[in-house]
């Protein structure tokens, strides 16, 4: 870090609007204005001199904030050495932070987007992704580096844990406006990880495979439908919505497990059989499964199976 | 087609003297070569380069293969696989097929050839004198296009002379190539044929984008057939698409203007199926293809497949048509179920591997 010079600075000769060295997105700043209007600022912020008034800052962005925030005019401050590169200093900054906290996932795509200013793809996935607690791997510099590019409030979804990281990096993919939609959906279904990204890849497909936009099938009528209604609670719509898209992205398929869930109803096999296709119907092994209390129940259930033989519509399902 | 040339050649020094060596290094006289120890090190540099898989296609790695050549085809036991077996001189393909499953199978991103064939001819020796009784169907297109580097290689001209003189072994030569010109005036008797990856002129434009065109293979195809080798098609992958009909049914009106059917041991037929980790690398190297969108489900074998009720209508379909055109045509599918066999054929005529496994071999060995 070379030689640190401590001086009192005005807090005004500290440009608070460049953050060439600062990584850290997402906080409240109420907990650390607590402490310092409690006991003061035990660590002085660490800023370079960027003109003959000006400093930026390089470690301490948040106190700054809050003595900004409390009116505070003047402030101890170390000042880093005028031989220090960039480089180095923006190191120096990370390293600050790596050392007392993790970085959430929007902070380590904005180092990521800003060591590239400094180093290559290789050196970042090599030495910088496992010192961000990243494997390192260009599949994972591939999902984290977009995160940064976000709109705020996806970012800010990202740092809530609303919104999954690698679900958030694949709305860049699409239209800003389509983005909105889809982000808009998102929060209002509070959709797991696993779902998040689920609608997304959906989405994602059906748009490519029919040359359209994303609003084109998520302002449809079905859709809006499922959104409006009042008798439906959160998870359901979700369910619904998820249905809706699945219908969109595999007509055959959903045809397909319809037509066999008809058939089975027919079938009338009571609640204690129960009779399922193979996976994705790839198999042909079906299966039937049932429980009985005694031999007289058994036997029912037999007689019950027994029958299925018989249904027409059923062979035409199993026989093709 | 343009013919392809690396970037640079990389040659493990344990193979410095070999005739592939040589041969290839002939063949590229202005082409950088760097000699190493290990090739741990060079391979480990285009993993770490940005698009790997890009990268490692302009570097022609001539190494040796340390394991056996000759290996049964990886097919999986819930599908009835045609049990032919690779014998594996190189890995790596420079077409550039969107839909290659090389990109996610592949450990190395270079493009390999085994220069020790002298272990390959004495591992050859050993296994094929254990069975004279029965028939070895080999082929080189597992990997790799069997013939997209012979022009650098000149392992055609290697290989076939030494099957030439065989009793029990089919060499079939799979490629997307119109690269023939060793093969015209070689000495197969019979014992070598070579087939062709074919699709319709639509896919082989948008998915296949340095393979020639469908007309320029099936020229390919007459040439060798007029030098006397049997000839194999191979529609795998059937890509489903609006208008795949019309498609396949041009290609093959071409196919048989140009080919006579008496010379065609088989025709096969594969639904394009993918590893999962495959659809994210087409979405980012080919963001213009649109094969993965189509209706796929999870195989038994853990890859994607189109929904059975399309490959059973794009079987049955393609049958129909090729039917048309020779009824005794031997027609097989690639890695499909009994079920779906049974489906397409109206019959129950192939009921597991061995009985796909016997067919081609009786077919085959019919010269």
């Amino acid at each position: 870090m070379g030689n640190v010079e401590y001086k009192q600075l005005d807090i005004k000769s500290i440009d608070l609007t460049d953050t060439t060295f600062v990584i850290t997105y997402g906080f409240t700043l109420t907990q650390l204005k607590k402490s310092i209007e409690k006991i003061g600022i035990l660590n002085p912020p660490l800023v370079k001199k960027k003109s003959r008034e000006q400093y930026s800052i390089v470690c301490g962005y948040k106190r700054l904030l809050v003595c900004q925030d409390m009116g505070i005019e003047k402030l101890r401050c170390a000042i880093m050495g005028q031989g220090i590169e960039e480089k180095d200093t923006f190191l120096t900054g990370l390293f600050d932070n790596l050392s007392h906290r993790v970085l959430n996932p929007v902070e380590k795509s904005i180092t990521i987007s800003k060591l590239q200013k400094y180093y290559s793809g290789e050196v970042i996935v090599k030495k910088f992704l496992p010192l961000l607690g990243l494997n390192p791997h260009y599949s994972v510099l591939d999902r984290i580096k977009p995160l940064s590019g976000l709109d705020a409030k996806v970012k800010d979804a990202v740092v809530d844990g609303r919104i999954d990281e690698g679900a958030a990096a694949k709305l860049l993919n699409f239209s800003e406006k389509d983005r909105e939609l889809l982000f808009q959906l998102l929060s209002v279904l509070r959709f797991s990880k696993n779902k998040q990204n689920e609608i997304i890849d959906n989405s994602y497909d059906i748009a490519k495979r029919d040359g359209c936009s994303i609003s084109d099938f998520l302002n449809a009528k079905g859709l809006k439908e499922i959104l409006t209604d009042s008798d439906l609670n959160i998870p359901q719509k979700g369910n619904r919505v998820r249905y809706f898209l699945r219908k969109l992205r595999y007509p055959k398929i959903i045809k397909a497990e319809k037509d066999f869930m008809e058939v089975r109803r027919k079938l009338n096999l009571g609640d204690t059989i129960k009779l399922t296709s193979p996976p994705s119907f790839e198999g042909d092994r079906y299966c039937i499964e049932f429980q009985f209390e005694n031999m007289d129940d058994l036997e029912e259930n037999l007689k019950k199976i027994a029958s299925i033989k018989h249904n027409k519509e059923f062979k035409r399902i199993i026989e093709g | 087609m343009v013919r392809y040339i690396p970037s640079k050649i990389i040659v493990d020094t344990k193979v410095r003297d070999s005739l592939l060596t040589h041969n290839i290094l002939n063949n590229l006289p202005g082409v950088p070569v760097e000699y190493v120890a290990d090739t741990s090190t060079a391979i480990d540099a285009i993993r770490g380069r940005k698009d790997p898989l890009y990268a490692g296609k302009k570097v022609l790695l001539l190494t040796e293969n340390r394991g056996r050549f000759l290996k049964p085809c990886p097919g999986t036991k819930e599908y009835i696989c045609c049990g032919y077996r690779i014998l594996n001189f190189a890995t790596n393909c420079n077409l550039e097929c969107s839909y290659c499953i090389l990109q996610s199978y592949l450990n190395n991103p270079a493009m390999v050839v085994y220069a020790n064939i002298e272990d390959m001819f004495a591992e050859l020796e050993d296994e094929l004198s254990q069975d004279s009784e029965s028939i070895y169907r080999i082929g080189t297109g597992e990997f790799t296009d069997s013939l997209a580097l012979d022009h650098l290689t000149g392992f055609a001209k290697l290989i076939l002379p030494y099957f030439a003189h065989k009793q029990n072994v089919i060499l079939e030569l799979k490629t997307k190539t119109d690269n023939i010109g060793n093969l015209i005036d070689l000495q197969h008797n019979g014992n070598t044929m070579v087939s062709w990856s074919l699709n319709t002129e639509e896919v082989a434009k948008r998915e296949e984008l340095f393979a020639p065109s469908i007309d320029d293979r099936i020229e390919a195809a007459f040439k060798c057939q007029n030098v006397g080798y049997r000839l194999g098609f191979h529609f795998d992958p059937l890509i489903y698409y609006p208008g795949w009909e019309e498609g396949y049914q041009r290609t093959l009106e071409r196919l048989f203007a140009r080919i006579d059917t008496r010379n065609v041991s088989w025709i096969s037929m594969g639904g394009l199926r993918f590893l999962p980790e495959l659809k994210p690398i087409i979405q980012k190297r080919f963001p213009q293809s649109k094969i993965i969108y189509e209706e796929f489900v999870p195989g038994m074998d853990g890859k994607m497949r189109y929904f059975k009720p399309i490959r059973i209508e794009m079987y049955s379909r393609m049958l129909e048509w090729i039917r048309d055109y020779d009824p005794k045509l031997c027609v097989y599918l690639c890695m499909e179920s009994r079920e779906v066999w049974k489906k397409v054929f109206k019959e129950d005529r192939v009921e597991n591997s061995e009985n796909l496994a016997k067919i081609l071999d009786d077919t085959g060995d019919k010269k």
